[in-house]
């Protein structure tokens, strides 16, 4: 229970929590909206530059949030994303061996964020155990 | 690295998540410190020398000097 009220008070701040759900709604909107027009058009390339802005913006806030963790908490976060790094770079390094020896091209453009943030997670409940 | 800080927290009768609180850090930090599964940084170690008013070498205590 205790360690539960303590998660929460090192990661859930409802601003940060409102501004994520509301750029993932923008996403949304934004993805929806794009297949709405021809691809090469100007409304398609539009909604491509909201997404690109939008994820941007999502990241940024997520760094800024990280600021306001205490030490430890930022050396798990780091390792995470050490870790997370590592794992995405030989994945995505090894699919692309694959891919010149024949295996289907991947559509990594579309995919890398999902793949990094579930191996970013993954990898922070592992480090967090390291330290409990 | 050995401390004593578990020692020092009961004395004064303090949770885990009242001394996190003092000292501005998350209960985890104080529960890896106090189990010697995270070694603080030289602020904090000062932080929590000045919350109990003692110095830091008497709370933490570095194994490989005393071989010296």
């Amino acid at each position: 229970m205790d360690r539960t009220r303590d998660y929460f008070k090192c990661y859930y701040d409802p601003r940060f929590i409102a501004w994520t759900w509301a750029g993932v709604a923008v996403l949304l909107v934004a993805t929806l909206a794009g297949l709405a027009f021809e691809k090469g058009s100007i409304g398609r390339f539009v909604c491509a530059g909201v997404q690109a802005s939008t994820m941007g913006a999502l990241i940024v806030s997520a760094v800024l949030r990280m600021r306001h963790l205490d030490e430890l908490q930022r050396r798990i976060q780091l390792e995470s994303i050490a870790i997370a790094f590592a794992v995405g770079a030989s994945a995505i390094t090894g699919w692309g061996y694959f891919e010149h020896a024949g295996a289907p091209r991947f559509d990594w453009g579309l995919w890398i964020w999902p793949i990094l943030v579930a191996l970013w997670a993954s990898a922070f409940v592992v480090t967090r155990r390291r330290y409990q | 690295m050995k401390n004593k800080l578990r020692d020092l927290r009961s004395e004064r009768g303090w949770s885990q998540g009242e001394l996190a609180e003092r000292l501005a850090v998350s209960r985890q930090t104080v529960n890896a410190i106090e189990t010697e599964k995270y070694d603080p940084s030289l602020p904090l170690a000062f932080k929590i020398a000045r919350q109990f008013s003692r110095p830091i070498e008497e709370i933490f205590e570095d194994g490989d000097g005393r071989r010296r």
